[in-house]
């Protein structure tokens, strides 16, 4: 009699747990919901060497910085999926600090060089001389511009004019990334 | 009301693409070169010799076709005023003999551009052009044009000649001295 009963309270027991488990789990009617995220515009352009200075040079020698190398690197990134130019000027001649002397823009060059990118490289490897307009230096694909950098590097050349009156000259550089309208 | 709406909306459809902006970054970098001072001065002949020289004559030297002896170039790019001057160190000497130092004499008679179109000089002077005595210190011989001060590549010439009266009592022997030049942006 004993042991039916354990017997039975084992049953019950085992019944018991087991009605847990073939027991079903209520469910909800799904429930969609909306997820969203907004990419920042990413344009933006570095240059790691923002100072091009050639030193003491004697009327009538051409120097060149970066000679064999490359002088700086631009970085240019977008992620903006559309073709983009790097464009380079000069602001105006270089000038000398004391007598106002100007060396021509023509005699100071630049030169673009190795790029990662899939674009252009317009005169890759060729000194060009500065004007005061814009340049192109660099035409991208739409694959340049999926936010990974794309570096263009350069060397810089001038050539003192050999009757260069003594003097500190200087001038500025302008590098542009744009996309067109 | 409709056709005036229609015609804004037309409008302002076509303008708005020309008020859609490019993208574009800018940097710059400054470009900085020092051209380096160059200041000289040569001769183009650093001998003066008036050979053999009978005692109580007069020699002159005009050896370079006749017109001048030797031509001193200066040349400079630094923008400032400079100045030619001659000296002698002492009066031509031979052993314990010497000509007396008035009677050794120099003549700047031309100064010109040695760059095209080899202009005249446009400085000046400090002498009429006339046979100088020398001395034994700095003479100033030419001052430079303004548009001198910087004359690279070729810089710009004075043309020397020299004379030398021997006193008719003069010992026989050869007699020395040193001449200087000097250019200078010092008065």
């Amino acid at each position: 009699m004993k042991s039916l009963k354990k017997c039975i309270v084992s049953l019950i027991t085992v019944i018991a747990a087991c009605g847990g488990v073939f027991a079903f789990a209520e469910e909800t009617p799904p429930v969609d919901l909306s997820a969203s995220v907004s990419v920042k515009l990413l344009f933006k352009m570095d240059i790691d060497k923002s100072v091009i200075s050639f030193g003491r040079v004697l009327p009538g020698e051409w120097k060149n910085l970066g000679e064999g190398s490359y002088y700086n690197q631009v970085t240019c990134q977008s992620n903006n999926g559309k073709i983009w130019y790097l464009l380079i000027s000069l602001s105006s001649p270089l000038t000398g600090a004391r007598h106002n002397e100007k060396i021509p823009a023509n005699k100071l060059k630049y030169m673009p060089g190795w790029t990662n990118g899939t674009g252009t490289v317009h005169d890759q490897y060729t000194f060009k001389e500065f004007g005061t307009e814009d340049s192109y230096v660099y035409t991208s694909n739409v694959e340049d511009a999926i936010a990974n950098p794309i570096y263009i590097q350069f060397q810089y050349g001038v050539n003192v004019p050999d009757n260069g009156t003594a003097d500190d000259y200087s001038a500025t550089v302008v590098y542009t990334m744009m996309e067109m309208l | 009301m409709k056709r005036i709406l229609t015609y804004l909306t037309v409008v302002l459809m076509t303008l708005m693409p020309i008020y859609a902006y490019a993208l574009s970054d800018t940097k710059t970098a400054a470009v900085s070169a020092t051209v380096t001072p160059l200041f000289s001065v040569s001769v183009s002949l650093n001998t003066i010799d008036f050979g053999s020289v009978q005692a109580g004559s007069w020699a002159e030297l005009k050896t370079a076709g006749g017109s001048y002896h030797n031509e001193v170039v200066c040349k400079s790019n630094n923008g400032q005023t400079w100045y030619i001057k001659i000296k002698v160190d002492h009066a031509l000497t031979s052993g314990s003999n010497t000509i007396p130092l008035a009677n050794f004499k120099w003549m700047c008679a031309y100064v010109g551009s040695k760059n095209p179109p080899y202009a005249a000089g446009t400085g000046t002077l400090a002498n009429a052009i006339a046979y100088i005595s020398f001395i034994t210190t700095d003479a100033l011989v030419y001052t430079c044009g303004a548009d001198e001060k910087s004359n690279l590549p070729n810089g710009i010439g004075a043309q020397f000649n020299y004379g030398l009266s021997v006193p008719d009592t003069q010992p026989a022997g050869s007699y020395t001295a040193t001449v200087t030049y000097t250019m200078t942006e010092t008065l």
